[in-house]
């Protein structure tokens, strides 16, 4: 099976980009959740300045994922002339505007104006999942993580079965060191969605990581359910071989 | 301890840095020691985000399989995600330069770069420490050899041509074996 990459690569090293080849590019990086800012920039500047005419519809959705792009890689004017054209069209009230206007202002530095637009959001839909972690990143940004996490447990505790979040926290006790809590945390996302296999394979990388004979045997579970399922995952193959060797290298000392 | 470092060091580590602006990345260094020197001649990307003992393991044996003659492993670069933190090693960080102090038995570099620049001259900043393999201790290098204008003037085509888009680390190699983690194009 071709990679994502691999495909991605295929589509841009097309000559002579068409509207539907650019469209197709921006489309795939989106809905396969890869992160390609300057690619999907340069894709969307280019729809926008020799096929706006044939975009209709899509005009406004191609401007938000310029936005989008732009906003992560710096290119704020840019950004900024796309927010205005999304006002223009949609209202300053509008909700999906507000939420992009106030990424931007966190990618300007600007983190109390964009605390200030989450907020009005969430006066409006306290409810609003997406709003309620934009304003919680805020947080990651600081030197002590403390509230970061404290945020992150109270989200889940009003939404036990956000998977994002779960990893996310997965994710941040990684970072800090934090085996066991982070173990806990893809279990939780096993749990919630058994056909995650990145966090099998977390799981087990943590595993294998803390030691003892019990850990590399239930590394070895999640890792050969892994591959029962998709035998082209090479990171499992590889985590594999190395909990497998260390098995080995257990049995031999006990021996 | 005196540091060196050439050129596709500086372009390899900051193609790594461009490529993943929103993420943590870390990377292997190679190098040469000599009487109290270390010139650092390669760089491996090795991940956008935390590093386990599975990935650090296979990561070395391949880097020790494939890199230039008469080099070792002898430290890492880090570069955490742009923020208001000044430039230090992440816990994980720290953790895989002790492994790395401790597998060659003598002090491990490490270059962290940082994206928080202070001028618009410097696109990215890169900054020296080492580790005691004894004491496991963090400290500044006495004299770190680094060039800021050398290390700009090696970006400039990585920049300009974009070549930091097709920088590929271990992360990216274990998704798809046929991308080459040596980065070949940026030596």
């Amino acid at each position: 099976m071709e990679s994502k990459t691999k495909i991605l690569e295929r589509l841009v090293s097309k000559r002579d980009k068409s509207a539907s080849d650019l469209k197709s590019i921006i489309h795939f990086v989106k809905n396969n959740n890869l992160r390609y800012p300057e690619l999907v920039l340069d894709c969307s500047l280019q729809l926008l300045s020799k096929h706006s005419s044939g975009l209709d519809s899509e005009y406004h959705l191609i401007i938000e994922e310029l936005v989008n792009a732009a906003i992560e890689s710096d290119f704020l004017e840019v950004a900024m002339k796309g927010i205005k054209s999304l006002s223009r069209k949609f209202g300053d009230k509008n909700t999906k505007v507000i939420k992009i206007a106030g990424t931007y202002r966190e990618s300007n530095g600007d983190e109390n104006n964009a605390n200030e637009y989450y907020d009005y959001i969430l006066s409006e839909n306290k409810n609003d999942l997406k709003v309620q972690k934009r304003k919680l990143a805020l947080l990651k940004t600081k030197e002590d993580l403390q509230p970061y996490i404290e945020g992150l447990n109270k989200l889940l505790k009003d939404n036990m079965n956000d998977i994002e979040t779960w990893a996310e926290l997965g994710f941040v006790y990684l970072n800090n060191l934090n085996w066991s809590r982070a173990l806990y945390s893809y279990e939780q996302v096993i749990m919630l969605n058994p056909s995650q296999f990145y966090a099998y394979i977390r799981a087990a990388e943590i595993l294998y990581t803390q030691g003892t004979t019990d850990n590399l045997y239930q590394a070895r579970n999640y890792l050969c359910y892994v591959i029962i399922h998709d035998p082209e995952i090479t990171r499992a193959l590889w985590t594999l071989f190395s909990v497998c060797r260390a098995i080995d290298r257990l049995s031999l000392i006990h021996i | 301890m005196k540091v060196s470092v050439e050129e596709r060091v500086y372009k390899k580590a900051a193609a790594h840095v461009l490529r993943y602006t929103t993420e943590d990345v870390i990377g292997v260094l190679v190098g040469r020691r000599g009487p109290g020197t270390v010139t650092l001649v390669d760089a491996y990307p090795l991940a956008h985000g935390p590093v386990m003992a599975p990935l650090l393991e296979i990561a070395f044996e391949l880097i020790d399989a494939n890199k230039p003659e008469g080099t070792t492993i002898v430290g890492l670069y880090e570069a955490v995600v742009k923020t208001n933190r000044s430039p230090t090693l992440t816990p994980s960080g720290v953790k895989v330069l002790e492994v790395i102090a401790d597998r060659a038995g003598a002090d491990a570099i490490a270059l962290l770069i940082d994206q928080n620049t202070a001028n618009d001259e410097e696109v990215i900043t890169f900054h020296a420490r080492q580790l005691s393999q004894k004491e496991h201790r963090l400290s500044e290098v006495p004299e770190s050899g680094l060039s800021p204008a050398f290390a700009m003037s090696s970006l400039e085509k990585v920049i300009r041509e974009r070549q930091y888009r097709s920088i590929v680390d271990f992360d990216a190699h274990f998704e798809d074996v046929s991308l080459d983690f040596r980065n070949p194009t940026l030596s």
